[in-house]
């Protein structure tokens, strides 16, 4: 290695490794906090790894303050839910709008690209009268119904779809398949890449969302992650630190330990949807 | 087995007539290559045969019944496509099973839960011992478990092949099958796809827009242009007997020639004054209808400028004083001409084709106006 | 049946299960926006009456509603920009070299998978003004400390330096996606062509080359800086003295605890408005680099 190239090669570790302490430092602190006992918390003196572990301690405190599990298996079963219900509504939609020939098509792709610009956060107001009338307010269907359809997803399916070469979808033909069956047997396999960064995608979202689960639902057994650190931490009026970090470090766990484990397909899938 | 009978086909787009009235009658057991230049509407006229293209007017009739109505999966015809189409998330025995799966197999059947059932067990048993006997057939035994993006090209057409196979269709509808693969590969090809069409006896209807593959592999060849049948014949006489003048341009390579002539009294040709000539027609040979001679008693003229040699044959290209490039084959062991060489171009008057000014052949015997 | 005509029956029949999922969860709420914002209605109410323009007329006069937009506006000032730059400089670091690649790229992506609300109450601890980190550290190197969410004049702009943390790795991804789509022949003959420092081929080559996407990061930037809301209720709750009440947290207010629906719904047109016309000037964007192409 040249002078000059290790030169530049430290200018530009120092910068990165400046900017990644940047996006790191809260969860370095949320960590190194979530195992501290209390003194020490409250104590001027910075220390990453505490004198004295407070682990159990705190993450026992976490789980019966609050039904942390609860709350996580929440999240598991409303993102699932939506993902699955969504793969169910939008692949056989995203098919019909790319390849099949019928009355109404071109409004009906016009109409997905219109809603495209809406913001979720924009109907809020009306979902919750409509959900309130039909009696579905705080409910597992408050949070899961109104996310089954995802404009998003058709439309980021269809443009998947569209790559898709006719002649695959007119030999299943030849070789007996119904259209539905065409969509499940020929295109879901075709589509696996798109649909992964669909479901990276949508899992993140509905796992994160704050939002919506905030207006839907009140009782605290449908409370999802967010909803439930929120609770938590409002409950302990904020000043048990180091059980609340624990809260915290449980709900962000899940979702940053399948983010570590699968990075790369985690950032192309959101790359993969954000350049749609 | 299978005859299909075009009756009158047409297709619009909108505006544009893809088809235009197509009437074609393809014999039981008949291998006929729909040949012609890209969007010609040989594709298109495939697809309504096989039943994904609904076509706007006349029918289709397979063995005499007409099948207008009846959906593709139930037409009894397999299609082999450009891209061979194959399911990339299945192997190869899997692809090929799929058509006898999806007709013999009821909905339980073919679902997760239905693999477990005796009359799904039994039937994909009898599936598997199918798949095995085509797969043993077209030599892709060892492919079996390999998925197509793992295959070469050649070894893709094949499993497309099989696949078309396994159903023992009534006909088999082929569209450029062999345009994916290298030249060599195609040449081969077309010797294992005649063989093939020659063992099972079906029905074969070949769309390719490369004339070669139409002439060596067919019993008859549709030529068409612009959405139009121009002629329909066995490849000697297409070759030999062109009745029009843009179906003996398209087949035949390298090229047939053609020039401006004069048809004068008695039917004599004239290659001098055509331009200006009322009775002007297209004269045209094929370059091996034609050889170089002296300038003397020549009726064309010109100056050599081009020789591709193929070491079978040499091709000379004369720049005629007319300012037309003809094309004339030689023999490479005879006398070898030269670049710049000024020559004479004497043709076969048995050989010489005469189509008029609005392309349609104009039969005769001809002769050849003596150089002035 | 003709083809033209089954085609016809499966494409609706597939799109069926869609279209009546839109109807109800799209269409209907989005048009019962507009007819709402022109009535009096309030959550429970059992019959309504349309008053025209009252509730607009009532935001114009409503003082909240002017810093609740303002305060959404600065909020994106300083966020598109931050994140957008913070996200380049990060693409165009982790690029230049070969080494460690995909540990930054893993790190500075971490805070766009993490929940924002856990995250948030992370950082309010962190901003806690007697033990928390960043005081602490303030202290210890002499600067003065402050009560960073209770600060009217600050507590925005700090909401802001948790929008560009959270946002930024999300704008790199798609800037190293831009980047790894420029050839790299480009910049050998650069090189050739004798340009040898960086930022003259960055000028040359990458930063028109990336321009595009910058448009496209840009506005998506906006519009996700638009719906900031979970910081705000976490941690301000618009407040102090509406120093952070921002557009969604006002629908959120007004349409969720005092169940106003109707003035609820005149904001939220504006806010659509809002998103509608940053979006719509990527068509504009896309339009001109089509012409110039």
């Amino acid at each position: 290695m040249t002078a000059r190239s290790f030169v530049s090669s430290a200018l530009r570790h120092t910068a990165l490794l400046l900017i990644a302490a940047f996006a790191l430092l809260p969860f370095a602190v949320m960590v190194s906090t979530s195992i501290k006992p209390a003194d020490e918390i409250f104590s001027e003196t910075l220390r990453w790894w505490p004198q004295k572990l407070a682990v159990i301690e705190n993450y026992t405190e976490a789980f019966s303050a609050a039904p942390l599990m609860l709350y996580l298996m929440n999240g598991v079963v409303v993102t699932a839910a939506i993902f699955f219900l969504q793969v169910l509504v939008t692949l056989p939609a995203a098919y019909a709008l790319a390849k099949l020939h019928f009355f109404g098509r071109r409004l009906a792709f016009g109409f997905v690209l219109f809603c495209l610009l809406i913001p979720y956060q924009a109907i809020a107001v009306p979902l919750f009268i409509l959900l309130y009338y039909v009696g579905l307010l705080d409910s597992y269907s408050a949070l899961v119904l109104p996310f089954t359809i995802s404009v998003f997803g058709i439309f980021l399916m269809r443009q998947f779809f569209m790559g898709v070469p006719d002649d695959l979808v007119d030999a299943a033909r030849m070789d007996g398949m119904s259209e539905l069956s065409i969509v499940w047997r020929v295109m879901l396999p075709a589509a696996i890449p798109a649909l992964t960064a669909f479901g990276v995608f949508s899992i993140v979202t509905h796992w994160n969302d704050y939002f919506w689960p905030l207006v839907a639902v009140s009782s605290d057994k449908y409370f999802t992650p967010p909803l439930g650190v929120m609770a938590f931490r409002n409950a302990e009026a904020g000043n048990d630190f180091g059980p609340l970090m624990a809260a915290a470090t449980i709900i962000v766990a899940p979702l940053l330990c399948l983010f570590l484990l699968a990075q790369r397909r985690f950032i192309e899938g959101i790359a993969f949807t954000g350049i749609k | 087995m299978a005859s299909v009978n075009i009756r009158s086909v047409v297709k619009t787009f909108g505006e544009t007539h893809v088809l235009k009235r197509i009437d074609l009658d393809i014999r039981d057991g008949e291998f006929i290559s729909l040949v012609g230049p890209s969007g010609c509407g040989k594709s298109t006229l495939l697809r309504i045969i096989s039943g994904l293209e609904q076509q706007s007017g006349g029918s289709i009739l397979l063995d005499g019944a007409t099948v207008d109505r009846i959906r593709p999966r139930d037409r009894d015809l397999a299609m082999v496509f450009q891209s061979y189409a194959l399911y990339p998330h299945l192997t190869v025995a899997e692809n090929i099973a799929v058509p006898l799966v999806m007709r013999r197999l009821n909905t339980t059947e073919r679902s997760l839960l239905g693999t477990l059932l005796p009359s799904a067990k039994a039937k994909r048993k009898e599936i598997a011992g199918e798949v095995g006997r085509v797969c043993d057939a077209l030599s892709i035994s060892m492919l079996k478990d390999r998925k197509p993006a793992s295959l070469s090209g050649g070894q893709r057409q094949r499993v497309a092949l099989a696949r078309a196979m396994v159903r023992k269709p009534s006909a088999f509808l082929m569209d450029e099958p062999l345009s994916n693969l290298d030249a060599k590969m195609r040449v081969q090809a077309r010797g294992e796809i005649a063989a093939l069409h020659r063992q099972l006896g079906s029905t074969f209807i070949y769309v390719t827009h490369d004339q070669a593959e139409a002439m060596t592999m067919s019993d008859r060849i549709a030529v068409m242009m612009g959405g139009e049948i121009l002629q329909v014949d066995t490849p000697d006489q297409i070759y030999q007997m062109p009745l029009d003048l843009r179906v003996a341009e398209f087949i035949g390579s390298p090229k047939i020639n053609v020039l401006q002539a004069a048809l004068t009294e008695g039917d004599v040709l004239s290659f001098t004054f055509a331009d200006t000539a009322n009775n002007r027609v297209q004269a045209a040979f094929r370059p091996e209808a034609a050889r170089l001679a002296g300038i003397a008693n020549a009726p064309l003229a010109g100056v050599i400028h081009h020789i591709e040699n193929l070491g079978a044959d040499l091709f000379v290209q004369v720049m005629t004083a007319g300012g037309n490039l003809v094309v004339v084959r030689c023999d490479p062991g005879g006398i070898r001409p030269a670049i710049g060489d000024k020559v004479g171009i004497v043709m076969d008057e048995a050989r010489l084709h005469v189509f008029g000014t609005d392309n349609r052949r104009i039969e005769g015997s001809y002769r050849l106006e003596a150089p002035l | 049946m003709s083809l033209s005509a089954s085609q016809n029956r499966a494409g609706l029949a597939l799109i069926a299960p869609a279209s009546i999922l839109a109807i109800i969860f799209l269409i209907a709420p989005l048009s019962s926006i507009l007819v709402l914002a022109f009535t009096d209605y309030q959550l429970g109410d059992r019959s309504l009456r349309f008053i025209g323009f009252e509730n607009f007329q009532a935001l114009i006069d409503d003082p909240v509603f002017w810093k609740s937009l303002s305060n959404t506006l600065i909020y994106s000032a300083v966020v598109v920009p931050g994140s957008m730059l913070l996200g380049l400089v990060s693409a165009l670091l982790i690029d230049a070299g070969t080494s460690l690649r995909s540990f930054y790229r893993t790190a500075f992506f971490m805070p766009v998978m993490a929940s924002l609300l856990a995250m948030a109450i992370v950082w309010e601890f962190m901003l806690h003004p007697s033990f928390g980190i960043v005081n602490t550290t303030a202290k210890a190197l002499g600067f003065a400390s402050h009560n960073w969410l209770k600060d009217g004049d600050i507590a925005l702009y700090v909401l802001a330096v948790i929008g560009i943390w959270q946002s930024f790795g999300f704008n790199m991804v798609l800037f190293m996606a831009g980047l790894s789509a420029i050839p790299r022949d480009l910049y050998d003959a650069a090189e050739l062509d004798g340009t040898p420092h960086a930022w003259e081929r960055f000028r040359l080559i990458t930063w028109p080359l990336l321009a595009p996407v910058a448009v496209f990061v840009a506005i998506t930037s906006a519009i996700r800086s638009f719906q900031v809301f979970d910081t705000v209720h976490a941690l301000t709750q618009g407040g102090p003295n509406k120093a952070t009440e921002v557009l969604l947290y006002t629908i959120y207010a007004e349409g969720f605890e005092f169940f106003r629906s109707s003035h609820a719904a005149a904001i939220t047109i504006v806010f659509i408005l809002l998103v509608v016309s940053v979006s719509l000037l990527r068509f504009v964007s896309l339009k001109k680099n089509g012409e110039g192409a």
